[in-house]
């Protein structure tokens, strides 16, 4: 099992992945240039989204790569992440769902199956749209 | 659902950007400060050993430093935990469906009420789902 990422290391990574970005969404960073000057910086990173540009973050060439590759790809990661967490969420409610009637008293199981089936067809509806998107 | 979903060549780069981090046990050293290149810059290293430093943030500002610090200690943990999730979605879309293979043989079953071993696969896939719905 994963270690389960903080509201506030999700909070901070968000922040981290959409720093000096006027318009934060749906843009894309880059390396615009390299730059030389005194040796001191490497590269200016750039944001652009549409005809938009901004200059970003001046980094030194060493992680410059992983980190405009993980800042790229930080929020598609935690839109997913969200995603996959209500999904679960929503099968794990929907088989308490159906545990819970099964552990209503019944008198037999006979009478076991109506309300097990009841609570089972919002379960298997909610299996059969995940799959077609799957 | 998400808008988008990361391609596995995508996540195989994403996995492979950093080779040497380790879910919690990576932490900052070196904080803040002006180096003589004029940058700010955090280093990355194992937890408490700090010669095993295998990357470093740099940005304009601390506060850039930081950010980017920030995307180079979390992202693999959060890629991690999405495989985690996927996994645990997809082990209760396949518990559902389970559920609904026994519940729809015991709805069939019921018929002629010939039902007892039946009976017994709910049975066995609700204990499934017990199980799984554990913390």
């Amino acid at each position: 099992m994963a270690d389960r990422l903080t509201t506030e290391q999700e909070a901070a990574l968000r922040m981290g992945a959409r720093a000096d970005a006027a318009d934060p969404d749906n843009g894309t960073w880059s390396r615009r240039r390299s730059q030389d000057v005194k040796g001191a910086f490497d590269i200016i990173v750039t944001y652009q989204k549409g005809e938009q540009l901004c200059a970003g973050h001046i980094l030194h060439s060493d992680d410059c790569d992983r980190i405009i590759s993980a800042r790229n790809a930080v929020p598609a990661l935690l839109a997913e992440l969200t995603a996959v967490r209500a999904e679960k969420a929503a099968l794990i409610e929907a088989i308490e769902s159906i545990r819970r009637a099964h552990e209503k008293p019944h008198g037999g199981y006979e009478n076991i199956l109506p309300d097990v089936m009841e609570a089972a067809g919002p379960a298997f509806a909610l299996a059969k749209e995940m799959k077609g998107n799957g | 659902m998400a808008d988008r979903r990361l391609t596995a060549e995508e996540a195989a780069a994403l996995s492979a950007a950093l080779p040497h981090a380790t879910p919690g046990r990576w932490t900052l050293w070196a904080i803040g400060g002006r180096s003589a290149d004029g940058l700010y810059r955090y280093g990355l290293c194992v937890s408490g050993e700090r010669h095993h430093c295998v990357g470093t943030a740099y940005g304009a500002t601390d506060t850039e430093a930081k950010a980017n610090a920030t995307v180079m200690l979390l992202w693999r943990p959060l890629v991690e935990e999405l495989e985690a999730v996927r996994g645990e979605r997809d082990a209760a879309l396949a518990l559902v469906g389970r559920m609904s293979d026994a519940i729809r043989s015991i709805g069939v079953a019921a018929l002629n009420w010939d039902s007892a071993t039946r009976v017994s696969d709910v049975l066995d896939a609700v204990a499934a789902a017990r199980k799984a719905c554990e913390p």
